[in-house]
């Protein structure tokens, strides 16, 4: 009888004691809601686009979700531009025997420069592309991680 | 009777330890999840805070690494935006505030246990005791359980844990510690970071937790709140941000807000727009503007927010890294195992005018380091005066009134008046406005005056040109004053409204826009 009296006492207040404020996050009457973005940009990002035997492409993208600007398109095509201007300068000055380098750019879906790249010496694949990559993060602000695969700078 | 309500107490508190028990499964404790956080078995009070300094000399080697990269404006060190603001001639010059300076960072929380952050975070007086920081007790009856360093309103418990990396990038260029040898230094590295987490990973952060942090900072004892987040402006929503941020003003805070990435008129941009934000754009080491960076005559000012790198504009703002951030790996910096187990290092370069918008938050602190009872009116006027003008006496469509400096701070700081157009709001439209403005004048008679320049404007509007509204006036020293005066603009159009104050030969300007349908 005392346990049933107990337990109803239990029942009733766990549905009439109001649970301690502290448990509770104040709520704003009346507010509305949007869902607002960190005010950083992210300029580019590197990916290996394709491996195959001793030929390997290597992309920069600037990615319209990722980037904005008074005028998005262009600006991304001028980035990518003065991207391959830059990269075509300094390409001849890495040490890259036995490997030919095609750099060129596309503007659709993202305004991307490429890297494909032919190396001679089976041995040296796995090197000239860390040369590349590194090359390349200096030069556009990536940095060289192994994960993940496709880069995003920060 | 006393038997039944015994059993309600019991009652009471049994359920109260339901929610105790279930609570603790998702509060982090010192100690927690990661054995490094209180190796010692330390309380918080003891773990959680070193003493602060106002470092006389640094030696954080990342100050002066040279970054490898070429064009306009290099060579320079990977710290270019903190050798720019030439803030460290300061540092000798100031002494530690009896009260400390709170820095609430509303962002992607923090990454407490980073080697050039340790110690200097917010520390709850009351809950963070060392029997009260996870004793699941609302202690301080703020509302919050265990809130000892701060809160996460993303995921309504007590760890700010940084899941992204960039508020952990924020709170390393206000307070990062200085002279300790370890990687960089904050531009008010003896600041206490409060971190308040409102964005989830992915970056998106949900506007009635935005204003339920600003109120929190508020309520906690913030004295500057940094925002490098925002979005359009949806109307309602900036309404309740802008009684939010007026609220906070007017209970003494500086709420800094990132201009925006949009590349568009800044007036657009919710929390930016709100009456009282300091809106900081963003532009390069060589001093242009970044092109990303929203444009307008809402902004206050410009900071460092970018870098011109071999002839790319990029990221080029290094502070700290939090675990979830990608490397740089290109200079010198420590490396340590992080929770994910992987490796990663402790600094890096990101851009945006989130960047910049701390910049200016961590030199409100030293403002008001040199002046701790200052108001927010006057520290925003402290930083509008000493920032360096792209056109002496003009206001620039694309850098506010210029880019952040600390030149002649800590006499501005001490006696700049604060003076601000405190409504319509921003861009109203109406036939008839009713101008209000605000003067806080220090030890000095202040003499104001209203005009208006009316559009198209040029891109550097000539603050002390235009058509006078009204008759001018003057305020008494130590005073504060709240002024009106109703204009009906002339004719249809947009029209830039000027406030202009002297005192004791110093000029200080603030302007508003409206519009006449």
């Amino acid at each position: 009888m005392l346990f049933r009296l107990v337990l109803s006492i239990l029942v009733y207040a766990a549905f009439t004691v109001p649970v301690r404020a502290g448990f509770r996050r104040p709520t704003l009457p009346n507010d509305s809601r949007a869902i607002y973005a960190l005010e950083q940009t992210h300029t580019a990002s590197l990916a290996l686009k394709a491996q195959s035997g001793a030929q390997f492409s290597l992309a920069v993208g600037f990615d319209a979700d990722l980037l904005n600007s008074r005028s998005t398109a262009s600006s991304h095509r001028q980035r990518a531009e003065q991207l391959l201007d830059v990269l075509s300068q300094k390409l001849v000055t890495l040490d890259l025997p036995q490997t030919d380098i095609v750099v060129s750019k596309v503007y659709s879906p993202t305004s991307e420069v490429i890297l494909n790249v032919s190396v001679n010496d089976a041995n040296a694949i796995e090197s000239t592309k860390a040369k590349l990559v590194d090359f390349i993060t200096k030069i556009s602000g990536v940095s060289f991680v192994d994960e993940p695969k496709y880069l995003r700078i920060d | 009777m006393q038997i039944i309500f015994f059993v309600l107490i019991f009652a009471a508190q049994f359920i109260g330890g339901c929610n105790v028990e279930d609570k603790a499964k998702t509060i982090t404790t010192p100690g927690g999840t990661n054995p490094g956080i209180n190796p010692n078995g330390l309380p918080p009070g003891q773990y959680f805070q070193t003493s602060l300094e106002v470092p006389n000399s640094l030696n954080d080697p990342l100050l002066t690494t040279r970054a490898p990269w070429t064009g306009a404006g290099a060579p320079f060190n990977y710290l270019w935006s903190f050798e720019q603001i030439e803030v460290q001639s300061l540092f000798d010059k100031l002494s530690l505030p009896t009260q400390e300076i709170i820095v609430a960072t509303i962002d992607t929380g923090i990454d407490k246990d980073h080697e050039d952050l340790r110690g200097r975070l917010w520390l709850n007086p009351i809950e963070g005791a060392a029997d009260r920081y996870s004793n699941g007790i609302d202690d301080d009856g703020n509302g919050f359980v265990d809130d000892f360093i701060g809160w996460n309103f993303v995921a309504n418990m007590n760890n700010p844990a940084d899941d992204n990396g960039h508020g952990t990038h924020i709170a390393g260029t206000i307070g990062a510690a200085g002279n300790n040898a370890l990687g960089i230094v904050g531009i008010a590295p003896w600041v206490r970071i409060m971190p308040l987490k409102v964005c989830s990973s992915a970056g998106a952060c949900a506007s009635p937790d935005i204003r339920a942090a600003i109120n929190y900072a508020v309520a906690n004892g913030a004295k500057i709140i940094n925002i490098s987040l925002g979005g359009p402006d949806t109307g309602a929503d900036s309404l309740a941000f802008d009684a939010s941020i007026t609220n906070a003003t007017n209970a003494g805070v500086l709420v800094v807000v990132a201009a925006g990435n949009s590349a568009m008129d800044a007036k657009n941009m919710s929390p930016g727009n709100a009456t009282h934000s300091f809106v900081v754009a963003a532009h390069r080491n060589d001093g242009v503007y970044c092109s990303f960076s929203n444009y307008g005559f809402k902004l206050d000012l410009a900071a460092p927010g970018c870098a011109n790198r071999d002839g790319l504009e990029t990221s080029g703002i290094l502070s700290l890294n939090s675990q979830k951030c990608g490397a740089l790996g290109n200079i010198p910096c420590s490396t340590r195992t992080v929770n994910t187990g992987s490796s990663s290092t402790a600094y890096a370069l990101k851009q945006g005018t989130s960047m910049a918008a701390p910049h200016a938050a961590g030199l409100a602190a030293v403002a008001w380091t040199a002046s701790p009872t200052a108001t927010p009116l006057q520290i925003r006027q402290a930083l509008l005066r000493t920032s360096q003008a792209i056109e002496v006496g003009k206001k620039s469509i694309d850098y506010g009134v210029g880019r952040l400096k600390a030149t002649n701070l800590i006499t501005e700081a001490q006696t700049a008046p604060g003076i601000k157009i405190t409504s319509p709001r921003y861009g109203t439209s109406d036939t008839t406005h009713t101008l209000g403005f605000r003067i806080e004048t220090r030890s000095n008679d202040v003499h104001w005056s209203l005009r208006y320049q009316v559009a198209p404007f040029p891109d550097h509007v000539d603050l002390d040109g235009g058509v006078v509204i009204g008759s001018d006036g003057d305020v008494t020293s130590n005073t504060s004053v709240d002024l009106t005066q109703s204009w009906t603009p002339p004719t249809a159009g947009e029209y830039l409204i000027i406030l202009k104050a002297t005192a004791n030969g110093e000029t200080y300007y603030d302007t508003n826009l409206v519009t006449r349908p």
